[in-house]
C-alpha cells in the first residue's frame, strides 16, 4: 500500500503502520524519495536513494524477524554537517564539496543503531554561518510556505524538508539559533538540547562552546522519540554529559503542566512588531489555559547577548576553520607556488564571503592588542548572562520569548544589511551562551506566515520543554498548518 | 581563572593596514571588488560588536564554556586502531603515504 502523508502523521503512527503491515519501510522510503525528486525546495545537497532503499529493505527484514524498535525503518534526513562514512559531507561549502568522511558522527551512528533510514544530507548555510540558508555553496533552500522566502538557517534544508513533506524528521545543529529559527520559519517544532546532551563527535565544528546537535520535526512527541535515541554520554566527545536521561514516553509527555511558572523578559520585546507581539501573546495565553502562570522577569544583560555571541562565535570559528589548509582534506588550489600560496589560495577559493567575513572578525577579536577587549570581555558578558538565567530560574520554570524578530523574510536581499541579519538571533543566541535547552513551537501565523514561540528551561530540563510543547499541541492546531499542496 | 579589569574603550576603525594584517593572519586574500564590500560589512559588524564595551564586567571572570561536565580521565590504554589509509583518503595529494606540499626548503 502506498503510504499517505498528512500533518497529523507522527513517527509513532508511521511505526504503527509498519508494525501492522499497512506499509513497508521500502514503500515509505520510496514515497519520500519520489517527493524529494519532485520538490523545488533545494532542501537536499545529497540524496542517497540506493543506500536508503537498501537500509529500508534490511529494516523490513528485521521487522519481519520480530524486531520492534520504535524507530526501525522510518526515513529521516541528516543536516550536511554530520559526518557520514562513505557519503559526501559538505557543510554547505565549496571547501568540502568533495569530502567523504572516513567515519560516522555519533548522531549518525545512533540513528543507524535505532534502525532509522537516512534519505540523504540536507542543505545548510556554509559552515552553519547564516540564518537564511543563502550562504550555502549549493544555493539556498526554499521555504515551502513561499518559495521566494527563506526557510531560515542554518538548518534551513532540514526544516524545508520536514515542512515540505520530504522527510518526517531531520537532524540539525544550533550555534546561535540554527535549529529554532528554521523550525519557526517553517511552522515546525525544533529543540536544541542542553550543551553536552548530545555528542558533537563528527559534527563539523563552527563554535565549539556553542554548537549543539538537535532535531526538527512537526510534533513534539517526535522530538521526544528522537532524543531518546540521540541523548547519552559519548566518550568520543569530552564535553558530552553523563547527566541521566529518562526515556520520554507518551506517559511522560502527558504529565500535567499545571503550576509551571513562565517568565517573560518584557524589556526584550519592546521593539517587536505588533502582529508578532499578538502571536506571542496568543501563545502565552494558550500556556496559561494549561494551568501555567506567567510573571515578568528581568534579564539585565541580555541586551549585550547578540554582540557577545558574535565575538565568541567568530573567534571560535576563526580557530576551528584554521584546519582547512588544503593539505589533509578539503579544497586544494591548483598549482600552488609555495606553501603560503597553497594555504592562502586554498582558503580564499574554498570559503565563501560570509565565512571569510566571520573568520576575519574572529581573527580581529583574538589578535594581539584586541583579545582582552573583545574575546575576554565577551566571555565575561557570557558569565553575566548565564548568571542572569540562573537567578531567573530560581523563580520560574520556563522563560518565553518569540523565536524571531519577524516572520520569514524574502531571499535575495530583503535583509541586505548584515547587522540586521545578525539580529535574527537576538532571542535565540542567549541560550547558546548559557548552554540552556530550548524549543521553538509553532505559534499563530503572522502575515499568513509561520512564526515561533520560544521556550527556554534550566540545564537538563528538556523534559519540561517536551511536556509543555506536547500539551500546547494538544489544545492548539498551529503545528498542523501546512503549506498549500502538501497532502500526498 | 583570569579576572579582567576595566577597559579603555576601543572604537572601531578598520584601517586598510589593519585589514591587510587580518587577511594575512587568517591566510586569506581578497579581490578589489570584494575588499570594498567586506571592509564596509566588517566596519558595520564591528560597530555592532562594540556595544560590549558598555557592559559592566569589572571583576567578572570570563566564562569559556557553559559545560557543567567535569573533564573525565580515562584509562591510559589504546582503545582505537587508526586506519591510516582511510584517514588519508580525503587528501587531494599524497606521495608515498605522506601528505604532499610544495617544496619548503630549496
Amino acid at each position: 500500500m502506498t503510504p499517505s502523508w498528512s500533518a497529523t502523521t507522527t513517527l509513532t503512527s508511521l511505526s504503527q503502520q509498519l508494525q501492522i503491515g499497512d506499509t513497508t519501510s521500502e514503500a515509505l522510503t520510496a514515497a519520500y524519495l519520489e517527493r524529494i525528486k519532485q520538490s523545488k525546495l533545494n532542501a537536499f545537497i545529497t540524496v542517497t536513494a540506493d543506500k536508503a532503499l537498501a537500509e529500508a529493505r534490511a529494516a523490513d527484514q528485521q521487522r519481519r524477524a520480530g524486531d520492534t524498535r520504535p524507530l526501525l525503518g522510518i526515513p529521516m534526513a541528516h543536516k550536511d554537517l554530520f559526518c557520514t562514512k562513505g557519503t559526501l559531507t559538505t557543510c554547505g561549502s565549496k571547501m568540502l564539496a568533495d569530502f567523504i568522511a572516513p567515519y560516522d558522527a555519533t548522531v549518525v551512528s545512533r540513528c543507524k543503531e535505532a534502525g532509522l533510514v537516512s534519505l540523504g544530507k540536507t542543505n545548510m548555510d556554509e559552515f552553519a554561518m547564516g540564518c537564511s540558508n543563502e550562504t550555502s555553496f549549493f544555493g539556498p533552500a526554499n521555504n515551502p510556505w513561499d518559495l521566494e522566502r527563506t526557510p531560515g538557517g542554518s538548518s534551513g534544508g532540514s526544516a524545508a524538508a520536514v515542512a515540505g513533506g520530504l522527510a518526517p524528521v531531520a537532524t540539525a545543529s544550533d550555534t546561535g539559533g540554527s535549529i529554532r529559527l528554521p523550525a519557526a520559519f517553517c511552522g515546525l517544532t525544533g529543540l536544541k538540547p542542553t550543551y553536552g546532551r548530545i555528542s558533537r563527535y563528527g559534527m563539523i565544528a563552527f563554535a565549539s562552546s556553542l554548537d549543539q546537535a538537535g532535531v526538527i520535526a512537526r510534533h513534539t512527541e517526535d522530538i521526544a522519540l528522537m532524543l531518546n535515541c540521540l541523548v547519552g554520554l559519548d566518550q568520543q566527545d569530552s564535553t558530552s554529559s553523563d547527566v541521566g536521561w529518562e526515556n520520554q514516553t507518551l506517559e511522560h509527555l502527558k504529565q500535567s503542566c499545571q503550576g509551571l511558572r513562565i517568565g517573560v523578559p518584557r524589556a526584550l520585546l519592546e521593539e517587536l512588531e505588533t502582529d508578532c507581539q499578538h502571536s506571542f501573546e496568543a501563545g502565552l495565553e494558550a500556556l496559561k489555559e494549561l494551568g501555567m502562570t506567567s510573571i515578568d522577569i528581568d534579564l539585565t544583560y541580555a541586551r549585550y547577548g547578540i554582540s557577545a555571541y558574535h565575538v565568541l562565535a567568530s573567534a571560535e570559528a576563526s580557530s576551528n576553520l584554521s584546519r582547512y589548509d588544503g593539505i589533509r582534506y578539503g579544497y586544494r588550489c591548483e598549482q600552488p607556488k609555495n606553501l603560503q600560496d597553497l594555504y592562502i589560495r586554498s582558503r580564499t577559493e574554498g570559503f565563501g564571503f560570509e565565512v571569510k567575513k566571520r573568520i576575519l572578525i574572529g581573527t580581529y577579536a583574538l589578535s594581539a592588542g584586541y583579545q582582552d577587549a573583545y574575546y575576554l570581555k565577551a566571555q565575561s558578558i557570557r558569565r553575566l548572562i548565564r548568571d542572569d538565567f540562573q537567578s531567573a530560574f530560581q523563580n520560574v520554570d520556563i522563560i518565553a520569548t518569540p523565536t524571531s524578530i519577524c516572520p520569514p523574510f524574502r531571499q535575495q536581499g530583503e535583509l541586505q544589511d548584515p547587522v540586521t541579519m545578525y539580529q535574527q538571533d537576538a532571542f535565540t543566541a542567549l541560550a547558546n551562551l548559557a548552554g540552556l535547552p530550548c524549543i521553538s513551537l509553532p505559534a499563530p501565523m503572522v502575515q499568513n506566515l509561520p512564526y515561533g514561540l520560544h521556550l527556554q528551561a534550566s540545564p537538563f530540563a528538556e523534559d519540561v520543554l517536551l511536556r509543555t510543547g506536547y500539551a500546547l499541541q494538544q489544545i492548539s492546531d498551529w503545528h498542523l498548518q501546512t503549506p498549500a499542496g502538501m497532502a500526498a | 581563572m583570569r579576572s579582567i579589569g576595566p577597559y579603555q574603550q576601543i572604537k572601531v576603525s578598520l584601517e586598510p593596514k589593519l585589514f591587510d594584517r587580518l587577511l594575512f593572519l587568517a591566510r586569506l586574500s581578497i579581490s578589489d571588488v570584494e575588499r570594498k564590500v567586506l571592509m564596509h560589512d566588517l566596519t558595520n559588524t564591528l560597530a555592532m560588536i562594540d556595544s560590549i564595551h558598555d557592559a559592566p564586567t569589572n571583576q567578572v571572570p570570563p566564562l569559556q564554556s557553559p559545560s557543567l561536565t567535569t573533564l573525565r580521565l580515562r584509562a591510559d590504554a589504546v582503545t582505537e586502531q587508526v586506519d591510516r589509509n582511510a584517514l588519508q583518503q580525503p587528501a587531494s595529494v599524497l606521495f608515498e603515504g605522506l601528505y604532499a606540499v610544495p617544496k619548503v626548503i630549496e
